[in-house]
């Protein structure tokens, strides 16, 4: 593995999970992740973000080959458009699905180039992205760059997006980015609620424990959300985030911190609660999972 | 800072339309030959047809939004008629989901639009389903307080259920003066309700017979041609900073102060007045 990594989302309507027009495909192995934002206004943005995640991790995109590039798109549409009964929509979804769905796209590539055993050598990144999810790079609890956004402002703009149908005139281009990365970095890609809200305290000047959000569980993350959300904080949409460490000696996730004069049955308790949040966590994933294949028949990729 | 909740099911946005169904509707349109009751009619037809539209995903359509059209009108005895303005399966009802909209149109008309092709300059036929919820009506005179007063009401309760939602917007169409009395305290009443993201937004657009001087959203009275246009202004509220920064970006050429309000206004301008009060659904994301 190249990364061990933690995936935390919460949909827009947390009554509806279904709802949930984000997604993600991660493969730790071969050092893929992808993280999409479906755009709601459209139609099945969620399948049409699901869709362009997983190809983006089983097979990424030729950024650079207009060719290549064209007959990945290509694939991927006719994955969505297959998917589509039209025959079985209403009025009101005809006229829309012939604008088709949309959403934004950021995907990384890590690598270890002339890895030798027992020789630490840094890790290549490489980032690519349609739009406005972003990528943070975390070294030692400090920020060291983020792509494709930098300022805060630039959430308020339209994002570029892919596009389920093609338009004409329509270029996609994408953003790009290579750095190296440490054993130890931490990564994080997040969509732009997320993003928006993380770029702005780090303008604002607020410090933010990046172990420590390493440390959090998905529930504690969903409340805190939650309350950011209640307070107004966090622009009212699906959020995701993803966070990686890179490197094979990686650190245990602790999800409840323990005080250290506890007593063992403190302790026995405590480590009976995460393993109770792990299996809620697991199951989650897996129901996400069978939900996902309904539309992606044949797909053996683990989120 | 106000208007700035973003629209979602848990938070749904209220859009109430007030319509003149007085008998001068009757009269043609300025610059067209259709008469402003079916001018009207088609405006908001159209406008619920978008808002179904861009509502619609994957298992419908969305509920984030509730509508209501109220006509007003006087019959022969001069007693105010006000009440809810759909046909079909959803007459009677004053306030209604943006999903029931989607779902249950009084009919659905089939038709052949013509689309030039942006290429090749073309026309291109492709056959369409229109769906109608609103006919034309006009009849009697303009009880304008009167449909002020019921508006209140509505929002009113609304408001009761939907605290933290981003406040009512109230699109008021007329073609004329008030005939039951002085409209300016109804409008400032409603203007006053507020939810926890700010007050009661109300636009007014006046539509004329008259190919006149057309006014969109003024900033000041001064240059307002007569009474009614003044008391249109104050009737109409400043837009919210979101609706003028949005409007200024897709070109609209508006000064800061800008009020939702029209006058004089042919079918361009009627369209372009109830864009502006879809501008906080098209912040859902």
């Amino acid at each position: 593995m190249l990364f061990e990594h933690r995936a935390f989302w919460l949909p827009k309507d947390v009554h509806n999970a279904g709802a949930y027009e984000d997604a993600f495909d991660v493969d730790s192995v071969r050092g893929l992740v992808a993280v999409c934002d479906g755009v709601s206004s459209t139609i099945f943005a969620a399948r049409w973000a699901g869709i362009v995640a997983k190809a983006a991790v089983a097979e990424p995109p030729a950024a650079n080959n207009p060719e290549l590039l064209e007959s990945w798109l290509h694939r991927t549409r006719h994955a969505w458009a297959h998917s589509i009964d039209e025959t079985a929509l209403a009025w009101h979804q005809k006229p829309k699905l012939l604008d088709g769905a949309a959403t934004t796209l950021l995907w990384i590539e890590i690598s270890q180039p002339d890895a030798s055993p027992g020789v630490a050598r840094p890790y290549r990144l490489r980032a690519y992205s349609v739009g406005d999810c972003c990528l943070f790079h975390v070294r030692g609890g400090h920020l060291l760059q983020t792509f494709p956004i930098q300022d805060s402002t630039r959430f308020d703009e339209h994002p570029q997006v892919i596009r389920s149908v093609l338009k004409r005139g329509e270029k996609l281009a994408f953003e790009a980015m290579e750095t190296l990365c440490n054993p130890g970095d931490l990564l994080m890609l997040a969509t732009d609620a997320v993003a928006s809200w993380t770029l702005r305290q780090l303008e604002a000047g607020a410090a933010i424990d990046w172990d420590a959000y390493w440390n959090v569980s998905l529930e504690q993350w969903q409340h805190w959300l939650l309350e950011l959300r209640q307070q107004n904080q966090i622009r009212y949409d699906d959020s995701t985030a993803i966070l990686l460490r890179v490197g094979d000696e990686l650190p245990r996730i602790q999800t409840t911190p323990r005080a250290q004069d506890s007593n063992l049955r403190d302790a026995a308790e405590a480590r009976l609660r995460d393993a109770v949040q792990s299996l809620k966590g697991s199951l989650r994933q897996g129901l996400r999972e069978l939900a996902d294949s309904k539309w992606l028949k044949g797909s053996d990729k683990k989120k | 800072m106000p208007y700035q909740r973003e629209i979602s099911r848990d938070h749904k946005a209220c859009i109430l339309f007030l319509l003149d169904q007085s008998y001068s509707m009757v009269e043609p349109l300025g610059g067209s030959a259709r008469r402003k009751c079916d001018e009207l009619a088609k405006a908001v037809n159209a406008w619920l047809y978008n808002m179904s539209i861009r509502a619609s995903g994957d298992e419908g359509v969305r509920d984030y939004m509730d509508v209501g059209v109220i006509g007003y009108r006087t019959d022969q005895q001069a007693v105010p008629i006000i009440g809810p303005a759909l046909v079909g399966p959803l007459a009677g009802r004053e306030l209604v989901s943006i999903t029931d909209i989607g779902n249950l149109p009084a009919r659905i008309d089939s038709v052949v639009q013509q689309i030039r092709d942006e290429e090749t300059g073309e026309l291109m036929e492709f056959p369409s389903e229109i769906p109608i919820w609103v006919d034309p009506v006009a009849e009697g005179s303009t009880p304008m307080c009167h449909v002020l007063y019921h508006a209140y009401q509505i929002l009113e309760q609304w408001i009761q259920r939907h605290r933290d939602s981003f406040p009512p917007i109230v699109i008021h169409i007329s073609d004329g003066e008030s005939q039951d009395g002085d409209p300016i305290p109804y409008a400032e009443a409603i203007k006053g309700l507020a939810t926890s993201d700010g007050n009661v937004l109300m636009f007014n657009c006046h539509v004329s017979m008259q190919q006149a001087q057309q006014i969109a959203f003024p900033a000041t009275p001064d240059g307002l041609p007569d009474e009614l246009a003044r008391v249109l202004f104050q009737m109409s509220s400043v837009l919210p900073d979101p609706f003028y920064r949005s409007a200024v970006t897709e070109g609209l050429p508006l000064s800061p102060g800008a009020r939702g309000m029209a006058f004089n206004a042919d079918m361009v301008v009627l369209v372009k007045f109830l864009d502006m009060g879809t501008r906080a659904a098209v912040q859902l994301r």
